[in-house]
């Protein structure tokens, strides 16, 4: 063999070789090294011998051998996926939903951000820095949008590329060990161990999960972490002070990085919730454990951590506002006198934890009424 | 249907039906060690034919569920993959063949019928 086609045949096999798995690479290297001296030295004979219809150069031999890409592949035994067929119209689905969700919250906030910049600087008679305002509100859009969307790709394919290994284990976890036995009834059509027994009633219902139901949760929870992640100041009370434009945010923007982690965690939590549900399609075990553990346990947790471990709304709240509101504030003292920043805190945890338990509650109900026979 | 798809249909027919009896096929002749590019010839002077880039993947298939053993013999020439059937593989290959038997003779009957 020469130089040039032991070259060829080493590039042929490390083209193979490359697309399998390490543990395997150095014995089919090997194999395939076997093969192909074994089909070079049947090609030398059959040149010697004139034998018609044989492979007689080194070329010949790796085109018969095929696509090194497609002899990989072969041995390969089963497919992989990073999203299989059972979930991929589910998980294609999700994904419209959650990018329509994004492309709508980020138009929304980027008008809204744009119409508030605009307003504040619509005294200036320059144009051009009107015009910088807008094209800067427009970028803005423009590189949120594309933040959130790769985000909300990410995180999406993740989840059901993480139920999709476990369904995978499941499936092994269900499937004895193939036996000779098992061969007659691979010819008959029949599968040992499975009996029409097996067959689960069709769910109620009242328990089927329908993908219309979850599109304005999933659109919700989308517009509400855009719109906390990107604009928490439109959250503001504005007025003018002085002939300027003045805004009180609600939200504790100087601490804002370290809150905004929480609300993607929880809508992280609330969307694996939402992927089980769509997935599994009606409401059973594994959807009330999944609301119990991602949508109630987790969701608790991450908001009393939020609200606890940060000031998630504007200490300074009141006080700015007492100063830039003037008479109104002074007619509403009494009532306002009750917002102590610590109270309204614990009353908005107390309203997101009964929302949070509420869809807890409703799903168990559910699930025990309609979901278990 | 133009002439290039039914040439692929009859092309992935054709594939289908050789598909199922490669493994009895390779079972058939592993009683005694071979190494991957004798059996191709073994099998072709027989008339079955298989291309190694079918063959290759398929032996180790089966040695990982047990049919076959395979053993390196690091002496001649160069080093060969030698591989044989395992008790097991001779279970298997006995009831395949058997399954194959009846399964040929009910074809035989659809064929005298059709007759």
């Amino acid at each position: 063999m020469n130089k040039r086609d032991r070259d060829l045949m080493e590039r042929y096999i490390y083209q193979v070789v490359r697309r399998l798995p390490g543990e395997q690479r150095k014995e089919v290297g090997l194999e395939l090294q076997e093969l192909i001296g074994d089909m070079w030295e049947e090609a030398e004979a059959a040149k010697e011998t004139d034998t018609p219809g044989g492979a007689f150069s080194m070329d010949e031999i790796l085109i018969k051998l095929g696509n090194p890409a497609d002899f990989a592949k072969k041995y390969q035994d089963d497919a992989h996926y990073v999203i299989g067929p059972e979930y991929f119209d589910t998980y294609w689905w999700f994904m419209k939903i959650v990018l329509v969700g994004v492309l709508i919250s980020v138009l929304f906030v980027g008008v809204l951000e744009g119409c508030r910049e605009v307003s504040f600087n619509l005294d200036t008679p320059d144009f051009q820095i009107l015009a910088g305002v807008i094209a800067e509100a427009v970028a803005g859009m423009i590189a949120n949008g594309l933040v959130s969307a790769m985000g909300a790709f990410g995180a999406v394919t993740l989840i059901f590329a993480l139920l999709e290994r476990q369904r995978i284990k499941m499936d092994i976890g269900e499937t004895a060990k193939w036996t000779a036995r098992e061969l007659e009834n691979a010819f008959s059509g029949k599968k040992d161990g499975w009996t029409p027994g097996h067959l689960e009633p069709i769910p109620h219902k009242k328990a089927l999960i329908k993908r219309s139901d979850s599109i304005v949760s999933i659109i919700f929870s989308v517009f509400v972490c855009v719109l906390l992640l990107f604009a928490p100041e439109v959250l503001s009370v504005v007025s003018r002070e002085n002939g300027q434009w003045v805004s009180v945010p609600a939200m504790n923007l100087a601490e804002w990085n370290r809150i905004y982690p929480w609300i993607l965690l929880s809508t992280l939590f609330g969307v694996v919730d939402s992927v089980i549900r769509l997935a599994v399609g009606h409401y059973c075990k594994t959807v009330m454990l999944s609301g119990i553990v991602f949508g109630g346990i987790l969701q608790t947790a991450t908001c009393i951590a939020a609200f606890k471990t940060t000031t998630f709304l504007n200490p300074d709240f009141i006080e700015n506002c007492g100063r830039l509101l003037g008479e109104v504030f002074a007619e509403n003292r009494e009532f306002l006198a009750y917002w102590n920043i610590e109270t309204v805190t614990n009353v908005v945890l107390i309203i997101c934890l009964v929302v949070i338990l509420a869809e807890v509650a409703v799903t168990v109900y559910k699930t025990l009424r309609y979901g278990i026979e | 249907m133009d002439v290039g798809e039914e040439k692929d249909l009859r092309d992935s027919l054709l594939m289908e039906l050789r598909r199922g009896t490669l493994v009895l096929s390779v079972l058939s002749q592993m009683g005694t060690p071979k190494y991957g590019y004798s059996l191709v010839q073994s099998l072709e002077e027989k008339g079955v034919v298989i291309d190694p880039n079918t063959l290759y993947p398929l032996l180790r298939r089966l040695e990982k569920q047990g049919l076959l053993k395979s053993q390196w013999e690091m002496g001649g020439s160069k080093p060969r993959k030698y591989y044989q059937r395992t008790e097991y593989g001779s279970e298997i290959y006995r009831e395949l063949k058997g399954q194959w038997q009846s399964l040929a003779a009910g074809m035989e009957q659809l064929w005298k019928e059709e007759l």
